[in-house]
């Protein structure tokens, strides 16, 4: 069987010396095709940093992500953009919205940058799920903030990557939004057959996931 | 207080980059302000001085002044420099006019006379004259030789018998001796004066500055009114009241030349003003975080405002002295460069050659102070209310909103918009289109911005284009060459000159038609006549026009029936004599005149004046090529006034295909036949072209300088723009990186944006520029400015200036991508408030 | 396909033959002007000397004389004296007319060459990606197979440890039992023994009567024998039946379930295996918490599902059990939860027939030190 996700020997320092901050100290994961693997640990214990790396926004001092078994920074720049753009959808913690673009344009933004044309019935299935329905005119700076993060999701999912990589997604919500946003995603990641790793500080939500990741001081604790 | 400076210090250092681009804009307004002021104000100076080193400067000059009289006169209180002079008598010599006479010390000074060797005559014996005027006598000497010189003394209004006497040169005389018609003043000492004039008989010229006339605008007719009731004084009659008109105009402004001058730096005050203040208001949303930050330090309104001022100044303390001195350095040399470049040109006026280069010498021996202070005060003041006010709104706007939403700040959004139509399908394409109508007022101001610039530099390049030297040329002057008789009215001090007097003795007769004719090279000959006189009714004392009609032949009926644009009159109907066709510039003096009206006209001939009044059948208007006169005629109808040759003008057409070396020659032996009166001037089309191609070129380049600091400016504005709006959405441009857009993506739409932004403003500045340039060219061509007719498109400069938006643009994009895409992707994400 | 790229072919040969006929006339051209240029010559040199005119006529007409080399480096000389040089030539007549016009001609071939080739270097790097595209689906689409097909042998083992799970569980009471009634056979007991033994033998039984229950459902559920069938229906009728379900329990110890007012709603559910979830979460808590508290039953709507909170008072669950209270057969760490009755699957069966259904569970701390336990379904 072999992972989806796989980090071999991972590692990333910031600084030097006394200000040496070992944000991933050779890591070694593995996620299997369909989990969903919640990640957690305190803060500055590098989840933020081993989330960017699986999903190529930053590189490594060293060691390899493999995604589907390709080491993904051998590609170059261009070519890793469009790896990012279909296999992986990104929910952050906030901003997740362009301000200038409505909930249906913040959406199938990511479609419409790989050139595709947007499957309707599919992207409105989606929002409807996420229950804008009645609000994709509106722009991101009259949705709250739980509204924001369930377009994100949608935005997310609407290119149907393989996996969705989420920092932190309910950190500024409410205790109810965020079960519902979690739910939601859960929810569509299952119906879709895709892979989620979610980064949370909030042990409540970890439970719901398949299997949880401890990181502490840039180590994977447990797993 | 002082850690409010310190603050403002961090910041400015922080903000280095921001501060820099606002710097140089700061720069550069403060030079182009300070170099238009100086460089003007400069121009205007030099022209007054040269005006007064070149002209007597004497304001105006009584004649017949018996001995008393101008002895009283120089006690004078109202007068400021009284000069006295006496004609004796004449030279004898056939084609020269030589006069002896005396002059006081005063009177040497306001007529400039100077000597290039030795000095003026003292002992009664001594004689100061030109060199020249030696080899007119066949004569070789040196200062202190003895000479013999013949002359007449002036006796009852007449000249006396001839007379003979010896003299001693004390001096030699300097000045330029005017080639054509040959005139030299010989100077005698007082003595000589007293001894050979008896008192009662002796004359004087008076020549007198008023004490309270002002330097530069003083109006003609208040002197000459004040003179005159000094002469009435004096029993000077008012014939013998001469005012140094020429002086005078000299020192008039031209208010058409004025206003132009107070838009031109209008406008370049407006358009360095507008650069900053967008400038500072492109950058404002990160100085409103900035500002919210520190208020959610505990700063108060107050120390916000002090921090915020600091740092501008700081600013403004380093950019405005180096722009100033930037300007102090370069407006000498820019004005001398100028004025070079017009000495450089032929003029056809000797007088203003010399004038130019006059000016010239006074500039390179400094003479003239080119910086003054005030402008210096004028342009800090400029620049520093314009720094003020870029502040004042992010001020503001910090100060109103609370500082958690200052430091959310991301930009204006008055309207708060709360849907958006949007698109089905997303693209780059599209995402950037959001982009831009994001933040419509900024995109907007930076195209008005750069637009403007765009436009002001079409509207210059269209005039310059329609300003064709040949275009003109051809305006003002017909055929290859011309000879004509150089009469002119109103000159009490040389009274042959009037066309009644000329035409009784016309040097443009038919013998020397015939030699004319018979030049090798002349093609045909065209001969224009002329009378003039008064228009009795409207302008009798001549103070405005007078009625000058050019006589036409029948090879000038299409013209003269063409160019009607007021009423309607044929040849037929003009050569019957009771009918005149009116130029339409009488109209600028006389607007009520219309096709219909009559006009009594008073004209002068030998045989007196004739007295007739026309219909004017039709207002006409035509080249001053065809003429300059203010009525037109056949020329039959001219010769019925009076029996003189009316001859006036002879224009030459030379063959065709004659080499440059062969029209040469032609030109030299028409001039030599033009020499053989001194009545006769001559012209050529070569001459006005050169003339105006020199015009054009000051014109061109000036003009051009001035745009390119303008577009300097300009680019200032989009360089900061750009730079702006990609640092202020880095997160969001890192977010939809994160999302999935190349790198690629990215710069294409940074690219795309640029291009929105070139577009815009070629669209406002060829589209927009294209239409003003054409109403400026109709309202020149309305005011006569530069004899401009025909409409050109600036088709050249609009390329070059559309090649250097799009190229500008393009390189701009690429290095702030460059710059931007050398941040790592998270550094972008993480960019945190 | 075949046709369009017929018409293209079609399209190139004619663009060419016009060409070249293009540049035929041309030629034809440029030859009349030279015959026409030397019958002007031959006016012109017979207007001069008549006399030679057959002379002439022979020379133009291309009758070499002998030497032509030495002939045309004369000539050339000759011309050169009276300043007429080659560049001259080609500016003469209409040659440079027509040297601009086939050059023309050539340009606007070129031209029209590479708008061709650079549209179809477009078309084709397009379909390129789009191939890339495709594969790249595939690829995703190859590895959810496989993830079925895991998922598949996953089932097949699951199904396989539950055999052996109910039959570990299954052992326990039923060797009990065996053990009980052979000690009634073999000994004498007393009467009060002997109840003590019937007493253990009924709870043995009614244990087993339970576990079997459970096993039961949980066969179904696992085998996927029974499918849950979701369907439009009210929410309140679904929670009503569970409260029904636990409602004599609660009540004899004391215990009240009280459920906050909400306005109904149709949800997509199957409400006979829903009620069952929550039954068991109800259950759950009424077994382990203390008489005279209080169950709260709230629904909150969302945006896009329904959320039902369940808040005991009882003891609470510690925080590293939370995940593992959901797993088949936890019964939990604390002794006084193992002292209870329980097979440990009831909240194993609320978590997959809730999650089956795209609903979620998971439990937090409750209000007074109980535990609140949060499932969702979602709207459609």
């Amino acid at each position: 069987m072999k992972a989806i996700l796989e980090t071999r020997d991972l590692v990333k320092y910031y600084g030097s010396g006394e200000n040496l901050v070992k944000a991933i100290d050779h890591t070694d994961i593995r996620i299997e095709p369909g989990e969903f693997a919640a990640v957690v640990g305190r803060s500055g214990s590098g989840k933020s940093t081993l989330l960017h790396m699986l999903g190529g926004l930053d590189r490594p001092d060293s060691g390899q992500v493999l995604v589907e078994g390709k080491d993904i920074f051998r590609l170059k720049d261009d070519r890793l953009a469009v790896f990012r753009r279909r296999k992986i959808g990104f929910v952050f913690q906030s901003y997740n919205l362009v301000p200038s673009l409505n909930v249906w344009e913040n959406i199938v933004l990511p479609i419409g940058l790989d050139g595709r044309k947007v499957d309707r019935d599919f992207v409105m299935d989606l929002v409807e799920r996420i229950g804008m329905e009645d609000r994709l005119r509106a722009l991101p700076g009259t949705l709250s903030g739980g509204q924001q993060q369930r377009v994100a999701i949608a935005r997310a999912l609407a290119s149907r990557p393989a996996i969705i990589l989420a920092d932190e997604p309910t950190g500024n919500l409410d205790s109810r939004t965020e079960i519902e946003v979690v739910s939601l995603l859960k929810n569509c990641v299952t119906e879709y057959g895709q892979t989620l790793v979610m980064i949370t500080h909030d042990e409540t939500i970890a439970q719901m996931a398949d299997r949880m990741i401890v990181i502490e001081d840039g180590k994977v604790v447990q797993s | 207080m002082k850690t409010v400076t310190r603050t403002a210090l961090a910041n400015a250092r922080q903000n280095k980059h921001r501060n820099v681009i606002s710097g140089a804009a700061i720069i550069l307004t403060t030079l182009l302000i300070f170099m238009v002021l100086t460089v003007g104000y400069a121009s205007v100076k030099v022209r007054f001085a040269g005006v007064n080193a070149y002209y007597p400067p004497y304001h105006a000059m009584f004649r017949q002044v018996s001995e008393e009289n101008a002895q009283k006169l120089k006690s004078h209180n109202d007068m400021e420099e009284v000069g006295l002079r006496s004609d004796l008598g004449e030279g004898v010599d056939d084609d020269s006019l030589i006069l002896f006479l005396w002059m006081d010390d005063q009177a040497l000074e306001l007529n400039k006379i100077t000597l290039t060797k030795g000095e003026f005559p003292r002992e009664e014996k001594e004689i100061a004259l030109p060199e020249e005027m030696l080899s007119e006598y066949g004569i070789t000497a040196g200062i202190g030789d003895e000479i013999t010189l013949p002359f007449q003394l002036y006796e009852d209004g007449g000249l006396g018998f001839q007379k003979e006497d010896t003299f001693c040169i004390s001096g030699f005389l300097g000045g330029t001796v005017d080639e054509e018609n040959k005139a030299y003043s010989a100077l005698v000492s007082r003595e000589y004066l007293e001894k050979m004039i008896p008192r009662d008989s002796r004359e004087y010229r008076v020549m007198f500055r008023l004490k309270d006339v002002g330097n530069q605008i003083a109006t003609t007719d208040l002197i000459e009114e004040r003179v005159k009731e000094i002469g009435r004084d004096f029993q000077v009659s008012e014939d013998n009241v001469v005012i140094n008109t020429d002086y005078l105009m000299a020192n008039y402004t031209d208010p058409a030349a004025f206003a132009a001058m107070v838009s031109i730096i209008l406008v370049v005050v407006a358009a360095g003003v507008l650069t900053i203040y967008s400038i500072y208001y492109v950058s404002m949303t990160p100085k409103v975080q900035e500002y919210g930050k520190l208020k959610a330090m505990g700063a108060t309104r107050r120390q916000i405002r002090q921090i915020v001022f600091r740092e501008g100044l700081l600013v403004t303390a380093a950019a405005l002295p180096l722009g100033l001195m930037l300007g102090s350095l370069l407006a000498g040399p820019v004005t001398r460069w100028i004025y070079r470049l017009s000495v450089n040109g032929v003029n056809a006026d000797a007088a203003a050659m010399e004038m130019n280069r006059i000016c010239l010498e006074l500039l390179e021996k400094k003479e003239v102070r080119i910086l003054s202070g005030w402008i210096y005060l004028i342009t800090v003041i400029a620049v520093l209310i314009t720094v003020y006010l870029s502040l004042v709104k992010p001020m503001r706007m910090a100060a109103k909103i609370s500082p958690v939403e200052a430091m959310r700040y991301q930009g204006e959004s008055r309207e708060k918009k709360k849907t958006r139509k949007g698109f089905a399908q997303m693209s780059l394409m599209k995402l950037t289109r959001a982009n831009l109508s994001r933040n419509k007022k900024r995109s907007v101001l930076t195209i008005v911005t750069l637009g403007a610039v765009g436009v002001l530099f079409m509207v210059v390049a269209t005039v310059l284009s329609c300003a064709d030297p040949k275009e003109i040329a051809r305006q003002e002057f017909e055929g290859d060459y011309e000879i004509a008789v150089d009469s002119w009215e109103g000159d009490k001090m040389n009274p042959d000159r009037s066309w009644v007097n000329l035409m009784q003795n016309n040097p443009l007769n038919e013998e020397m038609l015939e030699k004319i004719r018979s030049v090798e090279g002349v093609k045909e000959v065209k001969v224009k006549t002329y009378l003039t006189g008064c228009l009795a009714d409207l302008d009798p004392e001549r103070e405005i026009v007078g009625s000058s009609i050019q006589g036409l032949d029948e090879s000038y009926r299409e013209i003269v029936e063409g160019c009607q644009t007021q009423g309607s009159v044929t040849w037929e109907e003009l050569k019957a004599g009771d009918k005149i066709l009116m130029s339409d510039y009488m109209l600028h003096w006389f607007p009520e005149l219309k096709a219909g009206d009559s006009v009594r006209l008073e004209l002068e001939t030998p045989e007196g004046t004739v007295e007739k009044t026309f219909e004017i059948a039709a207002v006409g208007e035509y080249a001053s090529a065809v003429s300059w006169a203010n009525f037109l005629l056949p020329d039959s109808v001219l010769e019925e006034f009076t029996d003189a040759n009316l001859n006036d003008t002879c224009v030459i057409w030379l063959e065709e295909g004659l080499s440059a070396a062969g029209r040469q020659e032609v030109f030299t032996e028409l001039e030599t036949l033009a020499k053989e009166s001194p009545y006769l001037a001559t012209d050529s089309y070569e001459k006005h072209l050169e003339n105006w191609e020199t015009a054009t070129t000051v014109m061109t380049v000036l003009g051009y300088v001035f745009l390119v600091i303008l577009g300097a400016v300009g680019v200032m504005n989009l360089v900061n723009t750009m730079i702006n709006s990609v640092y202020t959405r880095r997160r969001e441009l890192g977010i939809i990186q994160a999302i999935g857009m190349s790198e690629k993506q990215l710069v294409r739409m940074m690219q795309l944006e640029g291009i929105f932004y070139t577009a815009g403003t070629l669209l406002v500045a060829l589209g927009l520029g294209s239409l003003a340039g054409y109403g400026v060219f109709l309202y020149a061509k309305a005011e006569n400015m530069m004899n401009i007719t025909v409409y050109h498109y600036p088709a050249f400069p609009a390329v070059v200036l559309a090649v250097a938006v799009a190229a500008l643009q393009m390189i701009l994009t690429y290095a702030v991508s460059r710059n931007f895409r050398r941040m790592s992707l998270i550094d972008r994400i993480r960019y945190s408030e | 396909m075949d046709q369009r790229k017929r018409k293209r072919i079609a399209l190139a040969a004619g663009l060419f033959f016009l060409a070249f006929l293009a540049g035929i006339v041309l030629t034809v051209k440029a030859a009349r002007q030279n015959y026409e240029s030397t019958a002007r010559q031959m006016a012109a040199l017979a207007e001069e000397i008549p006399e030679s005119e057959a002379v002439f006529a022979g020379i133009l007409g291309g009758k070499d004389t002998p030497g032509k080399s030495d002939q045309t480096k004369k000539g050339k000389e000759l011309l050169a004296k009276y300043g007429y040089h080659f560049a001259d030539s080609l500016r003469l007549g209409a040659l440079p007319g027509y040297a601009g016009g086939m050059a023309l001609i050539l340009a606007a071939g070129l031209l029209g060459c590479a708008a061709f080739s650079w549209y179809g270097w477009k078309k084709q790097k397009s379909a390129r990606a789009q191939a890339e595209y495709l594969e790249e689906k595939l690829k995703e689409e190859k590895i959810r197979n496989q993830q079925m097909e895991n998922a598949l042998r996953r089932e097949e083992q699951e199904t396989k440890a539950l055999i052996t799970d109910i039959s570990h569980q299954l052992k326990t009471p039923v060797a009990s039992l065996k053990m009980s009634y052979e000690i009634v056979d073999s000994t004498e007991l007393s009467r009060e023994e002997a109840r003590e033994f019937q007493e253990k033998e009924r709870e043995d039984v009614d244990r087993l009567a339970r576990l079997l229950e459970a096993f039961t459902q949980m066969s179904k559920l696992e085998t996927g024998m029974i499918r849950l069938c979701p369907q439009k229906a009210s929410l309140q009728k679904t929670l009503a039946k569970a409260v029904a379900g636990v409602y004599v329990k609660a009540m004899e110890k004391g215990i009240s379930i009280e459920t906050q007012e909400f306005d109904d709603i149709l949800i997509c559910h199957d409400p006979g295996w829903t009620a069952e979830a929550f039954a068991n979460v109800l259950d759950n808590g009424v077994k382990y918490a203390p008489s005279g508290t209080r169950i709260t039953i709230r629904v909150t709507k969302m945006a896009s599902l329904v959320m039902v909170e369940m808040e005991d008072e009882g003891p609470g669950i510690p925080a590293k059990e939370r995940n593992r209270i959901f797993q088949r057969f936890y019964r939990g760490e604390s002794e006084s939860v193992r002292r209870k009755e329980g097979s440990g699957v009831g909240l194993y069966l609320t978590r997959q027939i809730l999650e089956r259904q795209g609903g979620t569970v998971c439990v937090k701390n409750g209000g007074n030190g109980g535990s609140n336990f949060v499932m969702t379904l979602p709207k459609r």
